[in-house]
């Protein structure tokens, strides 16, 4: 299966704030915040249904970065990148 | 055992097994003696792929990093597109490993490494990650407190820096090239691996001339 990436470099995303319950590799510190996508780093089966033996999809993974603020809620020199699957991310 | 007049039953404690095996010890002989027993796998192939780790070490790092701050075109190339890159320098068998993407520091942005879900590492180039990596204080603490944790591996940036954190948790593995040190412009490749330890490829600490 190929899909078309959803976001391009440069745009602003909103990972989801959603729980989830077994293997997932989305880190509960970025979710629910704003980031700028750097680069779609390639296509990877979704590790959720991999990780159960499913037949996983490939999904879109992104370089995305989060400034100091949106993270820990104060400013900060320094940032956070954390590489997210596309069915995490919605436009921001 | 020669014999020089001496007694030394008791130099040393016996050397034996003090804790209890855990239950992960368990389920892991558990299921590689079922893999063995069903023919998945051979116990010769399981020892083939430990010791295949086991001599994976960080100089092959160093030596990668040292020839990409000697050789532009390597630099380029090891960015733009790692494996074949890698292989050149013999760190081969990368397909069954997660890829690498190496990430380069620049005068302004310093990278650092950690995986907050588990213990995610580039072990087809470096090797085994050290404890302290795989500990919760590290991985709780650097992307909370960067400065301060990189404070306690003795490295200090300037706020003019920016410390970028990346949590590598998914499908690729990070290697930090740093910045060649000052005073090393007449440094051979041989002579600038020897700056570059493990801990500077995951960004805790950075290569100096010393």
């Amino acid at each position: 299966m190929t899909a078309t990436p959803k976001f391009q470099p440069g745009d602003l995303v909103l990972v989801d704030d959603r729980d989830h319950t077994g293997h997932c590799r989305t880190p509960t510190f970025v979710r629910g915040r704003k980031g700028r996508v750097r680069q779609m780093l390639g296509m990877y089966k979704n590790p959720e249904e991999l990780a159960y033996y499913k037949d996983a999809a490939e999904l879109p993974l992104y370089d995305v970065v989060f400034e100091w603020r949106e993270v820990w809620g104060e400013d900060g020199p320094d940032e956070i990148a954390a590489d997210i699957y596309e069915h995490w991310l919605s436009p921001a | 055992m020669p014999h020089d007049g001496h007694h030394h039953h008791e130099d040393h404690a016996p050397i034996e097994d003090v804790e209890a095996i855990g239950e992960y010890e368990i389920l892991e002989q558990a299921i590689r003696e079922l893999l063995v027993e069903k023919g998945v796998l051979t116990a010769d192939a399981i020892q083939t792929q430990i010791d295949e780790m086991d001599s994976r070490t960080p100089v092959a790092g160093s030596r990668i990093i040292a020839r990409a701050w000697t050789d532009e075109a390597y630099r380029a190339r090891l960015i733009a597109d790692p494996k074949p890159a890698l292989a050149e320098m013999g760190v081969t068998k990368l397909d069954h490993n997660p890829e690498v993407k190496v990430v380069a520091d620049t005068a302004d942005r310093h990278h650092v490494i950690v995986c907050t879900l588990c213990s995610c590492y580039p072990r087809v180039i470096l090797g085994m990650p050290p404890a302290w990596y795989k500990k919760r204080a590290y991985r709780s603490r650097v992307v909370k407190e960067p400065r301060q944790v990189l404070a306690e591996f003795g490295t200090e940036l300037p706020d003019s820096t920016t410390i970028e954190v990346h949590d590598s948790t998914a499908d690729l593995r990070y290697l930090v090239l740093p910045m060649r040190p000052e005073g090393t412009d007449d440094w051979s490749a041989d002579q600038l691996a020897e700056l570059v330890t493990r801990d500077i490829m995951i960004g805790v600490r950075l290569p100096k001339a010393a």
